[in-house]
């Protein structure tokens, strides 16, 4: 729990991500590192004396829920590596899981110990949300005032911001925040063309890491898991070579990257009024699954293939992928 | 997908661009920034509005043109 809250005002950014959650604080002695994260999952145990007060005993953070033991948040990851199960998941797509019922209260649980209680009434935190993937999405209505809800509970005054601006805010000082902001996580992948500030278009694509692993596990046989932690630690999208698994990863990898620079370009192609822009505007990626090497070679290239509506000046990787977001909204609600 | 027109005088932008250049601190430069275009009339409403009245006293000063000529 993070007990130095309780004598904080500051304000927070929450990158609230289908893998991971993310919060951002200005560093000060009771936190000297400006950023904490969760892993968004968990594991369900069988409810027992015995098995709550081991967990207790080794610091286990976990909670009872409807006579189960939920593990969450990074202690879910070590719990399923011994147990050899799959970590589920809250979040599906950018929202919360509509499959799993236990989704809210694994949220709850991983927002609570990374934020704690705000000590001081309505002490400011913003949170990211998704763009919507068509023109409304019911679903990011729900999930935003499901989110909310947690954050009041908690005593917080909470306003959302799109996860892709929060991206140009976290990266684009340099472009007045002029430019395009991506976050490619793991349910979706976040996109948004904002003007000195201003978001213009926003939206997401549902194809990102998670689509990558389910394909390439469903053509090699191997689990989801796996495959998230091969793609984590060694993998590079450069080609296909012999090995099976290398190589399903790279044609669902390229598969996400041709789809993102379709939807980027058409999105801009078919959007009317548009400002005029003068001058070369900037891309910066975010998010996991934009951190493989040769990611963002390839997305340039595809980018180039055909003619893109608006100049671009430069085409980047955040310095800090993973935190980007959290980044940007902590500058949101610094403002 | 949302779409946010904000058109503007090019100059005043231009401005606002060369002011938040002279702030270093990225925060500082964000708050300028947002500050600025948050004080921006949204331009769709605003060139509209602009439009319709120009347009309606031209047609009225028209009619009352033809008027005369045609009692005189």
């Amino acid at each position: 729990m993070s007990n130095g809250e309780h004598e904080s005002n500051l304000p927070l950014g929450l990158d609230v991500g289908t893998s991971r959650i993310v919060v951002a604080r200005t560093a000060d002695k009771a936190h000297p590192s400006p950023y904490e994260s969760q892993l968004n999952a968990f594991i369900t145990l069988p409810y027992s004396k015995l098995a709550e007060s081991l967990l207790e005993r080794e610091g286990v953070f976990h909670e009872v829920f409807g006579g189960e033991l939920l593990v969450t948040g990074n202690d879910a990851q070590k719990f399923a590596e011994v147990f050899r199960v799959e970590t589920r998941r809250p979040m599906s797509r950018g929202v919360l899981n509509p499959q799993e019922p236990h989704s809210l209260a694994v949220i709850r649980s991983i927002i609570a110990r990374l934020l704690g209680k705000s000590g001081v009434a309505g002490r400011k935190v913003f949170f990211s949300v998704p763009a919507p993937c068509q023109e409304s999405d019911p679903a990011i209505a729900y999930h935003e005032a499901s989110i909310r809800q947690i954050l009041t509970q908690l005593g917080f005054d909470s306003q959302a911001i799109q996860e892709g601006l929060a991206v140009v805010f976290g990266e684009m000082s340099s472009s007045n925040y002029t430019g395009i902001g991506i976050s490619c996580g793991s349910g979706l992948c976040n996109v948004c063309l904002a003007v000195l500030s201003v978001p213009v278009i926003s939206f997401a694509v549902p194809k990102a890491g998670d689509f990558i692993d389910a394909q390439a596990a469903a053509v090699t046989g191997e689990l989801a898991t796996r495959m998230r932690v091969l793609k984590e630690s060694t993998f590079a999208v450069n080609g296909l070579s012999g090995d099976r698994v290398q190589n399903a990863l790279t044609v669902y990898y390229d598969d996400v990257i041709r789809t993102l620079a379709n939807a980027l370009r058409s999105t801009i192609c078919s959007t009317q009024r548009l400002p005029k822009l003068d001058q070369s505007v900037p891309i910066v990626l975010s998010g996991g699954t934009a951190i493989p090497k040769g990611f963002l070679k390839r997305f340039t290239t595809a980018l180039r293939t055909e003619d893109f509506p608006i100049k671009i000046s430069e085409i980047r990787l955040s310095d800090d992928p993973l935190n980007s977001t959290a980044r940007g909204a902590l500058m949101a609600a610094l403002c | 997908m949302t779409v946010r027109i904000v058109w503007k005088p090019r100059k005043s932008v231009g401005k606002i661009e060369k002011l938040a250049r002279q702030t270093a601190d990225p925060l500082e430069r964000l708050r300028y920034v947002r500050h600025q275009m948050d004080l921006r009339e949204p331009p769709g409403r605003f060139r509209w509005r602009q439009v319709r009245r120009i347009a309606a006293w031209i047609s009225a000063a028209i009619g009352v043109a033809l008027l005369v000529w045609r009692i005189h």
